[in-house]
């Protein structure tokens, strides 16, 4: 079973803070984890017991970028069902190409305006949390 | 069948069937003379004797003309048999009812005179009605009715006791018998008038004899006006020319009724022997009932009456029931004629039936073989000839005797550019020559007078261009006609290809001169070296005489060695050789040469030649030299460039990857914490306060759209192009849809031509079309009725698209500066945007190779132009 947890892999203090008042004001009550690099975000899921209901995943990260956080959840039969939704400022099309081919779950883009980034968040959490469309689990 | 009077022609010569007419007055004379011979005894014998003659005659007419009928087709003798069977026995009447013998007296005075009349009418009658009816085909019923109505009638009027007297014991014959007698040589006269209407239905001979005969009816007519007594002297002579009269009647008769066919029939049995194909008489069963010579010679059989046809004269391999021929005769279908092959003897027959009566047919068997054969060989040699026509390389025209082509072949047509048709209504007078006013007649006269031609001109074709063209040609004696054979060859191009080489040789000489080039040749066999001016001019001297010993010794001694060795080693294998090397003039001046060389050998490999080139390259090397430098700086300076052009491309796109990241995180850091700050401590802020974060976030916004904007047209620099036929109409349409979906409740009215394609880069067009048709849609904002159109104009060497609108519009003195990126025309609080979009437009445009520029005046809208370039870019409307 999960655990009521998000996690959120963001290497940037302000979009940090910017993420986890938009997650609070969208009304999320889960736990938010939060990996500063791809390193410890890896370690964190492979490591936790009950893994988180969903992943926000920057790509641009120190030590590990998210493309290889992917790759390595992916990889592992414990974590490779765990929703992960890319949450970046990059619109380069490799990115969004190796993302969906890696097994990202969405791919949406960090917008710069903060009201943007508030209703994009509502959609994140509507979606992945509170609708009652559940992503396919392991037994 | 048709056995009619057709072979009278044969009559004449052939003397066993001629009756001649001296032996007609015998026979008559003998006749006469017995009747003569019965006035020694009592009268009533004589009187007998000759009127039973003439009954006989009468009924012999009778029946010869009647069942000769349906073989002679003679109406006229149909006719005068109808008749004479009456008067024969009006005839016999009278015999009997004569005095003295009265088996016929009811009591009537003289009732056989009376009987006599109306006989010798109804004889005169019957005359006229057969000559009126002579030219028909056949006798109407009513004709032989009537004539025997006209014997009762006779018959009863004579007996009547009221019928005039006419002989008188004393005076003799009455006044009426005479008249009467007189009356019916009329009738007889008429007869005679009116013979010429038996023209052509009977022979002319024998028109003749019936002439003849009804004079001799009228003049013993006349001895019977005049006796007194019944036995004297004119009744007697009268009787005897009456008989004369009824024997050439009966010749006549007997003649064209008897005689006639029974020839004809004769004729036709001896042709039907004579005929020389197998001509046999079968019956429905198919069984021969005579044959003709050749059916006995053709199926070896002496007589083959009796045996079944199909076995005789049909083709073996085919079983009778299958056998068409012996179908047509069990169903007795006549055949005109049927082409029927004997496989196994590889015959070809033609077969004919026709009917003979219900149950026979003439069978008739030709055989066809040799003609067929003919027919083949005459088809097989028209094949050839065709094959040869249509496989010749050459064009050939075939002339008859007077001039006009008859004939010619596809090449001929190729050729001289006429079709078939249009070169057969030619004469060799109408292809002219070139550059005289002459023809192809001129060489058709020569094959005409001399038997053949051999030729070469240049000959005017029809669409005016001139060909060199070699003629062949011949004159060919045909059975019936001659004909001239023209082959042409077409040899423009080895003419042409003679005359470049002439032009080369001169060339070559002028080369070798401006490359300072020479070529040498010796000839191993005779040891004779020919050099070209170019060799001299090399060594520097004009008089010395060429020879190798003179090439080598000019070599320095160093070089010598190496270029002897190279030349003994080409000998030997027969390759070639190059040998860069000094060369010393005569003026004692040392150059740099080349020399190539090459030997051929006989199929020994003995080398029969040396030859090759000399070719001066000092100045060339010094030029080689210098170039050599030159390379090798560019290449430098080209690594170098192309390193730094790398260089900066992976910074543009490192550049690119951190604006898009690391630009944009402050941003948001700025935009969130104002819009946090407005959320959470917005109650403690003056208005202003307020006012000036929502200007901060309004700026980050913005700088947003421009980084945006950046990363687009940095997109699109480093874009590798890739080309595709694009729909541009469908994605205006799409582009449209779009901008509907989010500019909120306006009306613009889009007006975008279908079937707009072009090629180019998909994503990169789309990208053009969503900034030109946005800024479109953004500057109409303003206007009441908006109108956006798409379209292309077909330009003679481009295509050019537009964009055109309605909107605010520009001054034209900033049409060029539109394009640059940041450059904005309208104010931020005017109109939104980043003043990237038309500069990566601009980029698009020029990636494909193509341009752009715009058209407008202020308030009148903007007309943005652009090409995609001219070679790759294709529309269809």
């Amino acid at each position: 079973m999960a655990a009521n947890t998000v996690l959120l892999v963001e290497d940037n203090p302000d979009d940090e803070q910017l993420i986890l008042r938009a997650l609070k004001q969208a009304g999320v009550t889960d736990t938010i984890e939060v990996a500063r690099n791809g390193r410890e975000a890896v370690d964190y899921l492979l490591g936790v017991a009950a893994p988180p209901r969903l992943v926000l995943l920057d790509l641009k990260l120190p030590k590990m970028g998210g493309l290889e956080v992917l790759q390595a959840l992916r990889l592992d039969n414990k974590t490779r069902m765990i929703p992960v939704v890319v949450f970046t400022s990059s619109i380069e099309k490799t990115d969004v190409l190796t993302s969906y081919d890696l097994g990202a779950n969405s791919y949406i883009r960090k917008p710069v305006d903060y009201r943007q980034l508030t209703d994009v968040v509502k959609l994140i959490v509507n979606y992945w949390l509170q609708a009652n469309v559940s992503p396919p689990r392991e037994r | 069948m048709h056995m009619q009077t057709r072979s009278l022609a044969a009559d004449g010569r052939q003397g066993y069937l001629r009756m001649p007419e001296e032996g007609l007055w015998f026979g008559g004379g003998v006749l006469a003379f017995l009747v003569w011979l019965s006035t020694t005894q009592p009268h009533l014998l004589f009187h007998s004797f000759a009127e039973v003659i003439s009954a006989t005659v009468a009924f012999l007419v009778s029946a010869v003309g009647w069942h000769a009928y349906p073989l002679t087709r003679n109406a006229f003798f149909l006719t005068l048999g109808s008749g004479f069977f009456w008067v024969g026995v009006l005839t016999l009447l009278h015999v009997l009812s004569y005095p003295g013998i009265d088996v016929f007296d009811a009591g009537i005075p003289y009732l056989s005179i009376r009987l006599w009349l109306a006989m010798r009418l109804l004889e005169a009658i019957v005359l006229v009605v057969a000559i009126r009816f002579s030219a028909r085909s056949g006798v109407p019923p009513f004709v032989h009715v009537g004539l025997a109505a006209l014997f009762l009638l006779l018959l009863l009027t004579t007996s009547q006791p009221w019928f005039p007297e006419v002989f008188h014991e004393e005076s003799g014959l009455t006044s009426f018998k005479v008249a009467a007698e007189y009356g019916i040589v009329a009738v007889f006269v008429v007869a005679l008038a009116s013979m010429g209407r038996l023209e052509g239905r009977v022979e002319g001979r024998i028109i003749r004899r019936l002439s003849l005969a009804i004079g001799l009816i009228i003049l013993s007519e006349l001895p019977f006006t005049l006796y007194r007594t019944l036995g004297d002297t004119a009744s007697v002579l009268g009787h005897i020319l009456n008989l004369f009269a009824y024997w050439f009647l009966f010749s006549a008769a007997v003649h064209t009724t008897l005689r006639q066919p029974l020839h004809a029939l004769s004729a036709e049995a001896h042709t039907y022997e004579a005929f020389p194909d197998a001509t046999v008489v079968v019956d429905r069963g198919g069984r021969v009932l005579q044959a003709n010579d050749a059916a006995r010679s053709e199926s070896g059989m002496e007589n083959c009456v009796g045996w079944p046809c199909h076995g005789l004269f049909h083709p073996q391999s085919l079983a009778e029931e299958d056998c068409p021929v012996c179908r047509h005769i069990k169903e007795g279908i006549p055949i005109r004629t049927l082409e029927v092959q004997d496989v196994e003897g590889g015959r070809w027959y033609h077969f004919s039936l026709s009917a003979l009566g219900r149950a026979e047919m003439i069978h008739v068997r030709r055989d066809v073989s040799e003609l067929k054969r003919a027919e083949c060989a005459v088809r097989e040699s028209e094949l050839r000839y065709r094959a040869l026509m249509t496989h010749a390389t050459d064009a050939i025209l075939v002339a008859d005797e007077r001039g006009n082509f008859v004939d010619a072949n596809r090449k001929a047509e190729q050729l001289f550019g006429y079709s078939r048709s249009e070169l057969l209504k030619l004469t060799p007078a109408d292809i002219r020559l070139s550059d005289d006013a002459d023809s192809l007649e001129r060489a058709f006269n020569h094959m005409g007078l001399h038997g053949s031609v051999l030729w070469e001109h240049r000959v005017l074709m029809r669409d005016g261009s001139t060909r060199f063209v070699e003629l062949a040609g011949a004159r060919v004696a045909l059975e019936t006609n001659v004909l001239y054979i023209g082959i042409f060859r077409d040899v423009t191009a080895r003419r042409e290809a003679e005359n470049a080489l002439r032009k080369n040789e001169a060339l070559l000489r002028q080369a070798e001169e401006i490359v300072r080039m020479g070529s040498w040749d010796q000839n191993l066999v005779t040891g004779e070296v020919r050099w070209s001016e170019g060799m001299h001019r090399i060594l520097g001297a004009k008089s010395v005489s060429p020879s190798m010993q003179r090439l080598l010794q000019a070599i320095p001694e160093c070089d010598r060695i190496a270029v002897e060795a190279l030349i003994a080693r080409a000998l030997n294998s027969g390759q070639e050789f190059r040998a860069d090397h000094r060369l010393r003039t005569v003026d004692g001046e040392e150059r740099s040469v080349r020399m190539l060389g090459r030997a051929q050998c006989d199929s020994f490999g003995r080398p029969l030649r040396l030859f090759g080139t000399l070719v001066d390259v000092t100045e060339t090397q010094h030029i080689a030299e210098e170039l050599k430098t030159y390379r090798e700086d560019l290449e430098r300076l080209v690594a170098e460039r192309t390193a730094k052009l790398l260089q900066a491309v992976r910074e543009l796109e490192s550049f690119s990857y951190t604006v898009s990241h690391d630009l944009n995180a402050p941003l948001r850091a700025i935009n969130g914490y104002s819009c946090a700050l407005i959320d959470d401590c917005g109650a403690h802020l003056p208005p202003e306060g307020r006012a000036y974060l929502e200007r901060i976030i309004g700026a980050t916004h913005r700088m947003g759209l421009l980084i945006d904007g950046l990363l687009t047209l940095s997109r699109v620099i480093r874009r590798d192009m890739q080309y595709r036929e694009c729909d541009l109409s469908a994605m205006a349409r799409d582009v449209v849809a779009q901008l509907q979906a989010g500019g909120g409740n306006r009306s613009v009215q889009c007006v975008i031509r279908r079937g707009i394609t072009a090629e180019g880069d998909p994503a990169l067009i789309r990208l053009m079309l969503e900034n030109l048709i946005g800024n479109a849609w953004k500057f109409t904002r303003d206007c009441e009725h908006a109108i956006i159109e798409f379209d292309v104009m077909q330009q003679p060497d481009e295509t050019v698209f537009l964009v055109r609108d309605n909107g605010i519009g520009f001054e034209m003195q900033y049409a060029e500066t539109l394009f640059r990126p940041f450059h904005r025309l309208h104010g931020w609080d005017e109109y939104e945007g980043t003043g990237i979009g038309l500069a990566t437009v601009q980029r698009i445009v020029q990636q494909h190779g193509g341009r752009i520029w715009a058209e407008s005046s202020p308030g009148h809208g903007a007309v943005f132009y652009f090409t995609l370039g001219p070679r790759r870019s294709s529309a269809n409307i």
